[in-house]
């Protein structure tokens, strides 16, 4: 607009056509558990009705000379054809410079996101679904120690909070509609919180470079009937440590460590043999209130660089998962789920390589 | 500088996982394997005479009592939990009732402690039950609980269809020799190796009709469906469809005070179930 506005205007469209005539078992799960397929009721799901989300954006950067603060201002039209709703969502972000090296940053705004289209299928689904939404409200400030150079320290950290609203959920209760019983499926009564930290710094004092990155996290979800539940990714603690060294005849030796918080899982606390499938229908502890043993991978890597006149030949050594830790990935159910086992990640993975840069 | 150095890329996978699970067919705990009942398919207000089929072969014949319930299906196939326990619809059938008929030496089979009931009359069977639902039916649901000394319980469901069809369904059954070992009939403990098949009666795989979810009305073949159970050896496959073969490994060494033991289930996918229990 001028030297002090800015203004960006956008669109975001996304279709999905689809044609179904298909016989399908009701692959009911809840807390993050399958009943077995062979329990399911079989639906005929028959249609080809097409989805949209179509939305139209406009962001603002609007910064007065020799000011410190910077507004950017932005709005999202959305329509979403599966539930028909029509949202006009205002966000804004703010930042203050409050010296060279100390920028304060804080933004939030609502968000708005359409349920799948399964989840408002006629057969499968429920039509009258609500759009899911959100707030969001972020903090945070970016420190710039180097005075110019390449060299020094950077860090960077903020406070992330997020309500949730309209959540889809799945529902096994049997609703009546004109009279007539059906299944629920789903229904929008979920709801739910996350709030933390998140901080990274990055040292590059040649020839070493480090970067650590750690992010506090608590999310949780809400269903009537169930309670206040851990969410399915939940992970409280996430570290990311990484470190290089760059050494003499272009030898490099780099590492990488990482942590994160076991993912939350639902104990299975009994289960009932359903006598006309063969099959075991799992009964469902707490929701998400267990958790499976921590993440934890150590890599290692060592390049040589020869360096000709028009290019580069490299030879790493590269290892992924140096301690071979059994990282637990997933959990699979003895046939009555009276006992499980986990699934676990890729072990210890060397890797010899060479690479020609022309 | 060495020129010519050759490309070399390792990459070393191993197994993700290393399952301890035990087998679905390997009869070493109490099982329910299954319930008969003598009708298939019912209308309102008719009666069933529904039979256990239980193995407990290393319990050596320890008390067992069952509670059973009965109520309308509360949607089971669309995740609720199979109880009767807040249904409005709940009828008490048995309460620690002794288990019957279990023998030695493998305490598995048939036991004559049966159960009858007694399906509501249409106006609370089909209550807000479409015409599509009374037609393909709707299902009453009964509930065991077999409980021990230890105080552990194992929980079973059994579905009853109820519909308006005029021709219901049948169990299947099996022929005069149900159990073919290399397409002879099994009269003896295999030895070694051997390829084991269901044999059926004539007329046990029956057409019928169903209401589909847009209306339109279909005329379906029941697919058989059997699950095995063994107490010792291997199998290599737990569950077969029609007259498809399994492999029958027996143990390195004779079981203990018994004979090998053979169970088939065979189910038709819509209620018909029949069961043969073969002991040596």
């Amino acid at each position: 607009m001028n030297r002090s506005w800015k203004a960006f205007i956008g669109t975001d469209n996304r279709i999905i056509l689809s044609q179904a005539d298909v016989l399908l078992p009701n692959d009911y799960s809840a807390g993050g558990v399958f009943n077995p397929l062979g329990s399911g009721e079989e639906v005929f799901v028959s249609g080809s009705e097409p989805f949209y989300e179509a939305s139209v954006f406009v962001r603002n950067t609007i910064r007065w000379p020799e000011s410190r603060w910077t507004f950017s201002p932005s709005g999202r039209l959305d329509h979403f054809s599966a539930t028909g709703d029509l949202f006009v969502d205002p966000r804004l972000a703010v930042t203050y410079d409050a010296s060279t090296s100390l920028r304060l940053k804080a933004s939030g705004g609502k968000y708005h996101q359409a349920p799948e289209p399964r989840e408002t299928s006629e057969d499968v689904g429920n039509p009258d679904l609500a759009t899911p939404s959100a707030w969001h409200l972020a903090v945070g400030a970016d420190h710039d120690f180097r005075r110019g150079s390449s060299r020094g320290l950077t860090l960077s950290e903020g406070l992330f909070f997020r309500w949730f609203d309209n959540l889809v959920v799945r529902s096994n209760e049997i609703v009546t509609s004109d009279g007539l019983s059906r299944p629920e499926y789903f229904n929008s009564l979920g709801s739910g919180t996350s709030f933390g930290g998140e901080t990274t710094a990055r040292w590059n004092f040649d020839p070493w470079d480090l970067t650590a990155a750690y992010t506090l996290l608590r999310s949780r979800r809400t269903e009537p009937g169930v309670g206040t539940y851990p969410a399915q990714f939940d992970q409280t603690h996430n570290l990311n440590l990484l470190a290089g060294v760059n050494l003499p005849r272009n030898w490099r030796l780099s590492t990488r460590f990482r942590f994160v918080t076991g993912n939350p899982y639902t104990p299975i606390v009994a289960s009932s043999y359903d006598t006309d499938n063969g099959v075991y229908i799992p009964q469902r502890g707490a929701y998400y209130s267990e958790r499976l043993d921590p993440f934890f991978q150590w890599d290692f890597r060592v390049d040589k660089r020869w360096i000709f006149q028009s290019w580069i030949l490299s030879l790493y050594l590269d290892v992924q998962n140096v301690t071979n830790r059994g990282n637990p990935e997933g959990i699979q159910y003895a046939y009555d789920y009276s006992s499980f086992t986990t699934i676990n990640g890729l072990p210890v993975i060397p890797s010899l390589g060479l690479k020609g840069e022309f | 500088m060495r020129r010519g150095m050759a490309i070399a890329a390792l990459t070393f996978l191993a197994a993700c996982s290393n399952s301890d699970l035990p087998d679905a067919f390997r009869l070493d705990r109490f099982r329910v394997l299954a319930v008969l009942a003598d009708r298939a398919e019912v209308g309102p207000a008719e009666n069933v005479l529904l039979t256990p089929i239980l193995s407990d072969v290393a319990g050596e014949g320890r008390p067992i009592t069952f509670t059973a319930e009965a109520c309308l299906d509360p949607g089971v196939g669309f995740g609720a939990e199979p109880s009767c326990e807040e249904s409005p619809t709940r009828v008490v059938l048995a309460t620690d009732a002794p288990v019957t008929g279990l023998s030695a030496p493998h305490y598995t089979g048939a036991v004559t402690s049966t159960l009858s009931v007694i399906v509501p009359p249409e106006e609370v069977v089909f209550a807000q039950a479409s015409e599509r639902a009374r037609f393909n039916g709707v299902n009453y649901m009964v509930t065991f609980a077999f409980s021990f000394s230890d105080e552990t319980v194992s929980r079973a469901f059994r579905q009853i269809p109820v519909s308006e069809r005029s021709v219901k369904n049948e169990s299947p059954a099996y022929g005069t020799t149900p159990l073919l070992g290399d397409g002879d009939p099994l009269t003896e403990s295999p030895a070694s190796e051997v390829s084991l098949t269901p044999s059926f009666r004539g007329g046990s795989v029956e057409s019928y009709e169903e209401i589909r979810d847009d209306g339109e009305t279909v005329t379906k073949t029941e697919k058989l469906e059997t699950s095995w159970y063994i107490a010792d050896g291997d199998l290599s496959l737990s569950v077969t469809d029609g007259e498809e073969p399994t492999l029958f490994t027996p143990p390195l060494e004779a079981p203990e005070g018994r004979g090998l033991l053979f169970v088939t289930i065979t189910r038709d996918g819509r209620g018909g179930v029949t069961a043969f229990v073969q002991g040596f």
